[in-house]
């Protein structure tokens, strides 16, 4: 059985007269374990697809399966708990909470679920991703590429089976954006997680075990 | 170009475009009403003064023409109403002429008609109708008679000089007011009479004066004299000279009274030999030596009545002076005097003068008027009723109170949602730099929105503040009772609209500096932060992986107080709106605090009577017939009284309110309301002198125990039953003893002022004295029943001990005797429920006996036969001689429908009031004017309530709505970690709670400040009789609408999906 499944999903923004199909009636599986990597131009609705893959965002039609159970048939709390345990998410603009500490911001997730993690976990991912001396910063504090590895530490703070990444290394150098990539795949061979990443980048895209390309809201070869 | 940029950018935000113009033109609508208000509340106060008190300057009375002249010459005079005075008439009153003038300074109201024209035409004061026994109506010719004073003195020194003449030795030796003084207090020089029936008994026994000096003795200047009158006419005008002289003779029945020794002061003299001189006893005067007591100059003319002019006499600001009731035109006033008077040949009137009172107009106010010629003119007086100094009266404070809290509101209105605005703005203005706009045009272009929006709000608010003003207007004379005119004081309104743009361009101020900060990089996704919190601290320690777990609740408040100064301002924009309301409900309870008081919680009747003697009870129905006539007349309540009865009871040595009273009572009215040791009252011994010794002084209020009076105290009776039987026979009778609450003054009587002494009377001294040295607080009052003490020396079936001075007469001369009246106490009235009865809640006697008019008779026998063949002038003249309380006493209070013809009822009861010849009270317009100023201050204080409460209210609806859009992403970033519906409810319910919490604990802190400063600048105020439950409820209003404000608009937002919320403002 496949961890995630979409059915017939689409998605549809109406802005005013604007009507926009971001997603067209995608069907999509997931497996458990592996590394997939979506591309596509800008526009094409990447995000889309994989904030409704993170139960972040109702589809317009279509269902989601986690592990065989649909997603948006639960109440809003059981949905809430599931990507609080389930699925780690780093965002294109970070969304990292201006009034908290570094530190703070990583722990968050753990920490909203009542939870201390595993302190040499913390440590693995925070040397990892470069950030020790950082720690006490606040985000407004840190450079784009420091706040992105900061929003990577907290999504995988909690261990989560599901890593969401929408275009995680694109404000990072090429060094760091593998190092980054080398550490959430190793934490993903450690957990058994499953890894969807969102890049532009195809250095990072042939190294994933599976390319979802997407053009105009349709998965494509 | 810059103009377009601001309004293109000003359409582009519509909502807040729309918000911004709202508060503005509302602070504005609400400025234009509160000004307005204003003004027409002092507009028609001025215009009701100057109606009911005339709107002359100032006044110069009974002068001459040369002064006339001189004061005409002033070149501030603008108009001079001048009124020649004629002389009295006996229907008429006192009779003046009019000029053009005066017509228009008076203001005169007419009732009937219009005011005279013709020389033979007049026109009279309302009050004086009631002075005719038929009706007279506008057209009917009446004859008016003008009295003038020619000569007049008292009539003894009349006498005296007469008896000078005739007997100068026994003047010179006895003195004259001696011989009167002991002739009349010991009856020397007496004669007896004597009557005796068959069997002998003695049935009438009396002593007078013997002989020629009995004349003198007897005569009463208007009884007995000599009139001499002479008849002249000239024209249509008739003159007669009235001449009266002492007169002797000895009258054929005995029916004069006693001279008064209270009118002859200064008596000293020897004692009188018992048999009266020689010369007396045969005595008579040659009726040529006779001396003139008075002249008086009498012209009659028949008159048309032009018109009937409401009362007007009565009410200006003229002191003591008499104006005219009648007016007649200039033309008939010489014809009255220069044709008519003075052409006399009976007497010389070279030496008459008529005098002039002179009513000015000028053109500078009263008081400046006042202040330039006071000295010129030493008996100029201004009219203080119609133009009295307002500068610092509540309602003007009020109003600038109002303006200042609105324009506090619209300052921070504008000022708060220019700031949320602020995000949305700096992208437009980071464009706007990089395409190379100046900070000093992105100023114009700000500015400019400032004027758009002026421009946009000012001509809107203004129609509709007007339209409002007069619709808040015809509200207030629907509801209110009161006639309000529309008045505006265009300085006023003027400023209040300049305070109010003022304070649009200081809200603009602070963000207006803050967005011209901008970066040129306007796509900043946060607006520009301060610096973190402790930002070195955390740094420089090495930093504890293993930190403490962060609860949701730990998160939330860090994000307050990362954003205190919303936070702030949300708080303090929650606490202004509550203050504001409770202060409205603080400020009301304080103006509507007087007409509680004095006229509903004290039933104030419309009118009062009182008349000298108690009415038989034939003739109170008859009364009560004659006032219940007139149909507004919807409840009147009689009382027949006995005053000065001495009250005892077993345990009345223990009573502490009559102790202290009686320590702070000077020593002079001691016997008013304590009966003394010294035993003067002969049947009065060792056993029962404590009877008087250790009695209180009290009155007896009677009613009919089949009035509904009887059952209001009934069911007002706080212990106790009334048997009605047992009430009427007189064996029982109730109590009212007030409520009283102990105060720490250890006052003295030095400390009692005169001027307190002075306002006081038997009836509310021990309250008034006992409130001012603060030992004892009296009152009748139901809101006290549970906070005060009650009176508990006596209680139900105790045996009442009522001594009564019997005043009779032993002959000639008063007996000291005394009544013994013994009585049950069927019940006690601590207090009246809800409403008092008048007038025992507004002069609170203590303690106050009510009984049944069989027990008055019993305790005062003449009360039974009420005034008998007496005049109301002879018992006046009995009851200030000889027996001050033996008539007892008739109260009767009248209630008035509100909706009846205020002018027929007057009338009527005026009538019925001068038929049975009592002294009237009006109350009326002190209850209307104290109404009416409440009702005013009320409607300021709910103007200012509702107009800062719905500011406020908008604001916070902004504030928490652009909060939240703020928030949006926050909320959504958390969504995204996990953070469930319900945490996120729990804690904005939580915090609204706090904010309301909040806001209700400083506003009550506040308002403690204000009661503390009423304490400190002596103006206490009741508070156990504040509207706590409204207070309350408007709390918990308070409270739930603050808490639901904040809560509410978050439903809207956890429901979208966290993405939504996230890419909020993102993009
Ligand atoms: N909240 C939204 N409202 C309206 N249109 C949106 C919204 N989010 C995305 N879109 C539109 O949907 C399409 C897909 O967007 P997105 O998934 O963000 O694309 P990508 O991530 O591939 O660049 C785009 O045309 C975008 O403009
Ligand atoms: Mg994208």
């Amino acid at each position: 059985m496949s961890l995630l499944r979409l059915e017939n999903v689409s998605k549809t923004y109406i802005t005013g007269d604007l009507r926009v199909d971001a997603l067209k009636s995608v069907n999509l599986e997931i497996e458990e374990g592996y590394f997939y990597a979506i591309i596509g131009k800008s526009g094409s609705g990447k995000s889309t697809l994989l904030h409704i893959l993170g139960a972040l965002d109702r589809p317009t039609e279509g269902k989601l399966f986690l592990e065989g159970e649909s997603v948006f048939e639960k109440t809003d709390k059981e949905i809430t708990i599931l990507r609080r345990r389930r699925i780690g998410f780093v965002f294109q603009s970070y969304n990292l909470l201006p009034e908290h500490t570094v530190l703070e911001n990583i722990l968050m997730p753990a920490h909203l679920d009542g939870k201390k993690p595993d302190e040499n976990r913390l440590k693995e991912i925070i040397s990892a991703l470069d950030i020790e001396d950082k720690l006490a910063y606040y985000p407004d504090e840190l450079s784009g590429g420091q706040r992105q590895r900061v929003a990577i530490a907290r999504a995988l703070i909690t261990n989560p089976a599901i890593i969401l990444a929408d275009e995680p290394t694109g404000n990072l150098d090429e060094k760091t954006g593998q190092e980054v990539i080398d550490l959430i795949k190793e934490s993903a061979q450690k957990f058994n997680q499953t890894i969807i990443l969102v890049t532009h980048d195809m250095d990072i895209a042939k190294q994933a075990d599976r390319i979802i390309q997407i053009v105009d809201g349709r998965i494509g070869n | 170009m810059l103009r377009k940029i601001a309004l293109s950018g000003m359409k582009g935000r519509k909502k807040d475009t729309f918000i911004l113009s709202f508060v503005v033109g509302l602070s504005f609508v609400f400025t234009i009403l509160a000004t307005i208000f204003h003004a027409s509340s002092e507009g028609t106060k001025l215009e009701q003064r100057t109606a009911m008190f005339g709107s002359w300057d100032a006044a110069y009375l009974n002068t001459n023409k040369e002064i006339v002249e001189k004061i005409r010459e002033k070149d501030e005079v603008e108009k001079l109403g001048v009124s020649r005075i004629l002389g009295n008439s006996p229907y008429l009153g006192v009779i003046g002429t009019i000029n053009d003038d005066l017509m228009d300074l008076g203001n005169f109201t007419m009732y009937e008609g219009r005011m005279p024209e013709k020389d033979n035409e007049i026109a009279l004061e309302l009050n004086r109708l009631s002075y005719f026994s038929s009706d007279i109506k506008v057209g009917d010719t009446i004859p008016v008679e003008i009295v003038i004073p020619i000569y007049e003195r008292e009539w003894y020194e009349a006498a005296r000089e007469q008896v000078i003449r005739v007997i100068p030795e026994i003047e010179e030796r006895f003195g004259f007011k001696n011989i009167l003084y002991q002739m009349n207090n010991f009856g020397i020089w007496a004669r007896e009479y004597y009557e005796k029936d068959r069997m002998g008994e003695l049935t009438a026994y009396d002593r007078y004066p013997t002989d020629w000096f009995s004349y003198i003795y007897y005569g009463f200047a208007n009884s007995y004299r000599r009139n001499v009158n002479s008849l002249e006419q000239f024209g249509d005008t008739k003159l007669v000279i009235k001449t009266s002289y002492v007169q002797m003779f000895i009258p054929d029945s005995y029916g004069g009274y006693r001279f008064s020794p209270y009118t002859i002061p200064d008596v000293e003299g020897t004692e009188l030999p018992e048999d009266p001189p020689e010369e007396l006893t045969d005595g008579s005067i040659d009726p040529k030596e006779l001396s003139m007591i008075s002249q008086k100059g009498h012209i009659t003319r028949n008159m048309v009545v032009t018109g009937i002019i409401q009362n007007y006499s009565n009410l200006w600001d003229v002191g003591d002076e008499p104006l005219p009731n009648a007016f007649v035109t200039e033309e008939a006033g010489k014809s009255f005097i220069e044709n008519g008077f003075l052409l006399t040949e009976e007497i010389d009137v070279s030496d008459f003068k008529t005098y002039d009172n002179v009513f000015i107009d000028s053109s500078i106010s009263s008081q400046d008027f006042y202040n330039k010629y006071g000295e010129e003119f030493e008996n100029l007086r201004r009219n203080t009723y119609a133009y009295p100094e307002t500068s610092g009266s509540t309602e003007s404070t009020l109003t600038y109170g109002i303006l200042a809290a609105i324009f506090i509101a619209t300052v921070f209105a504008v000022f708060q949602i220019y700031l949320t605005q602020t995000r949305r703005r700096t992208r437009r203005i980071a464009l706007l730099k990089s395409i190379g706009a100046v900070n000093s045009q992105i100023r114009s272009v700000l500015l400019w929105e400032v004027v758009y929006l002026l421009l946009f709000t000012l001509p809107i608010s203004l129609v509709i503040g007007f339209g409002l003003s007069k619709a808040v207007i015809l509200f207030v004379n629907k509801y209110g009772n009161t006639v309000l005119n529309l008045h505006i004081d265009y300085m006023l309104t003027l400023f209040g609209i300049g305070l109010g743009i003022l304070s649009v361009f200081l809200g603009m101020l602070a963000p207006m500096v803050m967005s011209m900060k901008v970066p040129l990089t306007g796509t900043i996704s946060t607006p520009p932060r301060k610096k973190p919190i402790i930002k070195g601290k955390l740094k420089t320690k090495p930093v504890n992986l293993n930190m403490k777990v962060q609860s949701f609740r730990r998160i939330s408040l860090r994000n307050l107080k990362y954003n205190k100064g919303k936070t702030l301002l949300t708080a303090s924009l929650y606490t202004i709106a509550t203050a504001v309301l409770l202060g409205s409900i603080f400020l009301s309870f304080i103006f509507f605090g007087d007409y509680i008081d004095n006229v509903i919680v004290k039933d104030k009747p419309s009118y009062g009577f009182e008349l000298n003697h108690a009415l038989t009870n034939r003739s109170i129905p008859k009364l009560l017939e004659a006032l219940y006539e007139n149909e507004g007349v919807t409840r009147v309540e009689l009382y027949k009284a006995g005053e000065h009865a001495y009250l005892w009871h077993e345990n009345i040595n223990d009573n502490e309110i009559y102790a202290s009273f009686r320590e702070i009572l000077p020593s002079k009215l001691i016997e008013e309301h304590f009966g003394i040791d010294d035993t003067k009252y002969v049947n009065l011994d060792d056993d029962n002198s404590h009877l008087v010794g250790d009695a209180i002084v009290t009155n007896i209020y009677t009613i009919d125990v089949e009035d509904p009076l009887y059952r209001r105290f009934e069911d007002s009776l706080s212990l106790g039953e009334m048997d009605k039987e047992k009430f009427k026979t007189g064996e029982e009778v109730i109590l009212l003893l007030p409520l009283y609450e102990k105060g720490e003054g250890e006052g003295s009587i030095d400390e009692i002022s005169e001027d307190i002494l002075v306002n006081t009377n038997q009836k509310n001294r021990m309250e008034v004295l006992l409130r001012n040295s603060n030992k004892y607080k009296l009152t009748y009052d139901f809101r006290y029943g549970d906070l005060y003490s009650k009176d508990e020396t006596l209680s139900v079936g105790d045996t009442i001990y009522l001594t009564i001075p019997t005043e009779d007469m032993a002959g000639e001369l008063p007996t000291n005797d005394v009544r013994f009246i013994e009585t049950k106490l069927a019940g006690i009235i601590y207090y009246f429920p809800e409403k008092g009865i008048w007038p025992f809640g507004d002069t609170v006697e203590n303690p106050v006996v009510i009984g049944s008019y069989n027990f008055l008779g019993k305790a005062y026998p003449a009360t039974i036969f009420g005034k008998g063949y007496l005049t109301i002038e002879d018992l006046d003249y009995l009851i200030a001689s000889l027996y001050p309380h033996k008539y007892g006493k008739t109260y009767a209070y009248i209630y008035v429908d509100k909706d009846a013809n205020e002018i027929d009822v007057d009338v009527s009861i005026k009538r019925v009031a001068r038929e049975y010849e009592v002294k009237l009270t009006n109350y009326i317009e002190e209850n209307k004017k104290i109404f009416g100023k409440s009702l005013n201050m009320t409607a300021i204080v709910t103007l200012l309530g509702i107009s800062v409460a719905i500011i406020t209210l908008i604001i916070l609806y902004n504030t928490t709505l652009s909060k939240l859009e703020q928030e949006r992403e926050r909320i959504g970033i958390l969504q995204a970690l996990g953070v469930t519906e319900g945490q996120f409810k729990g804690l904005y319910l939580l915090s609204g709670i706090g904010y309301g919490l909040l806001a209700l604990i400083i506003s009550h802190l506040l308002l403690g400040l204000a009661v503390l400063i009423t304490f400190i600048s002596g103006r206490p105020q009741p508070l156990y009789l504040y509207p706590w439950k409204l207070h309350v409820l408007a709390s918990i209003v308070v409270f739930i609408v603050i808490t639901m404000t904040y809560f509410m608009p978050l439903r809207k937002i956890i429901r979208n999906q966290p993405i939504d919320n996230i890419r909020n403002l993102g993009r």
